[in-house]
């Protein structure tokens, strides 16, 4: 299996942008919601927690066991993920006073911190929020802040776990890819070697050891997803696959 | 026409690194992946078909061209927000048919299959097609499917697109189609009154699929294949046009 990082989806419209950049950063990723979430394996470099048009403060609101996943393999938590963190570990999440909707300047950044590295300063991020981290636990370091929002980013001691408050999947954060690519490269230590031509070989390799001898057929409408399906197919198993239209 | 085009287009084209010439099953462009509504039709379509290829007999595989975000849609955080449609391309196939799914594109986003198709020097005119119903032109069928009724939207789908092409308009167009209503009329051909099937013509301008708006499509343009796909297929003696975005309404009618 290839190195992947694992989404856990809270419900956001952003999650699909989230894996959208993982990948173009030539990393492997897969989107899972938070109630279905898969156990860890080796191939699992980090885990992701996206937003939600929850909060945390409602009774209903989504739950997420993170015994199994923190300090076992990088976290980063977006926006909900972020407060989801923070409120389970003593943290406070409040309803804030300016609801924060759009552009925002980071004014502090701490330079050591691997999330932030090359990261301007003043650099502008999307936020979309009606709660922030009021407070976070002791354990728990600020490592960036807006005007509005203290904790705009935070570092768990100890652990490569991470919260930041903005959406680096949005292109409106000017640096949300740089920061992506940080939590990728530098935390999760990914090897950005997820492209077409892996793609290919792998699949056909697991096609040949899932499919042996067995016989195939493909309805092949003369669309874009069925002639790759059947390209693909028919290099991996050659002739006991028939498409037909 | 469709059918005759992705005989030789796909022929054509795919064909350098394809078997010597695959098993064509004439009336099957619709697929046994299920849509609720026209479940039991292409079932049976398929079931025959595939009984006259002694062939397959013994096939244990269906593979399926759905791709990743097919696969998100079907399992959200809020259920399933595919309820708005049945989804062409996820589900399970009839019991007794017996076959296991094999999905090779699952893991990836639209323009990835583009890319992966790419990589496996498949033409550019496939490629960039538009995108294309799973179970073919049967979701554009609405009622019972018939073989009739398939040549039908195969032709008038075949003077649409081809037209599109023509008039260079084809790649200003994310998607285009041709839908047979369930309804007949009366119309005038020649000196004789003639009580026959409505087309509708679909053209939508989108970025994902996700919304769409329908194209402005320069009237000329509709005037001509209007006039042609009256002309030239039997059985049809009105075109209409879809002028609704999605949301509220959807791309395919079914």
């Amino acid at each position: 299996m290839h190195q992947k990082i694992l989404i856990a989806d809270f419900g956001s419209q952003y999650t699909q942008l989230i894996a959208r950049r993982i990948r173009e950063l030539n990393v492997y990723c897969e989107i899972h919601p938070f109630h279905h979430f898969p156990v860890l394996t080796d191939d699992v470099k980090g885990i992701i927690l996206s937003g939600s048009p929850s909060s945390v403060r409602d009774a209903d609101s989504p739950k997420f066991d993170l015994s199994g996943i923190r300090g076992k393999v990088p976290v980063l938590g977006v926006c909900y993920g972020a407060q989801l963190m923070a409120n389970n570990n003593g943290g406070e999440v409040l309803p804030s006073k300016i609801r924060e909707y759009g552009r925002a300047h980071l004014v502090t950044i701490d330079s050591s911190s691997e999330l932030f590295a090359d990261i301007r300063p003043e650099s502008t991020v999307w936020m979309s929020h009606g709660d922030t981290i009021a407070k976070v636990p002791s354990n728990f370091k600020i490592v960036a802040s807006t005007p509005d929002v203290k904790v705009a980013a935070y570092k768990i001691a100890e652990e490569a776990t991470y919260g930041i408050q903005f959406h680096p999947e949005v292109t409106h954060s000017e640096d949300g890819k740089t920061l992506l690519k940080n939590f990728l490269v530098n935390i999760c230590k990914c090897r950005q070697d997820w492209n077409p031509a892996s793609f290919v070989q792998e699949t056909i390799s697991s096609l040949k050891k899932t499919l042996g001898d067995d016989q195939v057929v493909l309805g092949l409408s003369g669309g874009v997803d069925s002639s790759v399906a059947a390209v693909l197919l028919h290099q991996a198993i050659g002739k006991t696959f028939i498409a037909f239209s | 026409m469709i059918r005759c085009w992705i005989r030789t287009a796909t022929w054509d084209l795919i064909s350098q690194v394809w078997m010597p010439r695959p098993n064509f099953i004439q009336h099957s462009t619709v697929l046994p992946i299920l849509n609720k509504n026209v479940k039991q039709s292409v079932a049976r379509l398929s079931k025959c078909s595939i009984a006259n290829l002694t062939r397959i007999k013994d096939v244990k595989w269906l593979a399926q061209g759905t791709i990743y975000p097919d696969v998100i849609e079907s399992v959200s955080v809020k259920g399933p927000s595919a309820t708005i449609k049945s989804h062409h391309n996820v589900g399970g196939l009839p019991d007794k048919m017996k076959l296991k799914i094999v999905e090779p594109l699952n893991t990836l986003f639209k323009d990835e299959v583009r890319l992966v198709g790419a990589q496996l020097n498949i033409d550019p005119a496939i490629l960039n097609r538009h995108p294309f119903p799973g179970p073919g032109l049967a979701i554009r069928i609405l009622g019972e499917i018939t073989p009739d009724k398939v040549q039908i939207v195969q032709d008038a789908d075949e003077i649409f697109i081809s037209s599109l092409k023509r008039e260079n308009l084809y790649n200003t167009v994310w998607q285009a189609g041709v839908i047979l209503l369930p309804v007949q009329s009366v119309g005038v051909m020649g000196d004789e009154r003639t009580y026959e099937k409505a087309v509708c013509l679909r053209a939508v301008q989108s970025v994902d699929g996700m919304t769409a708006d329908w194209c402005h499509l320069p009237h000329t343009f509709l005037a001509k294949v209007s006039n042609d796909i009256i002309n030239k297929v039997k059985g049809i003696n009105r075109v209409v046009y879809d002028i609704s975005s999605k949301p509220p309404a959807t791309i395919e009618w079914e």
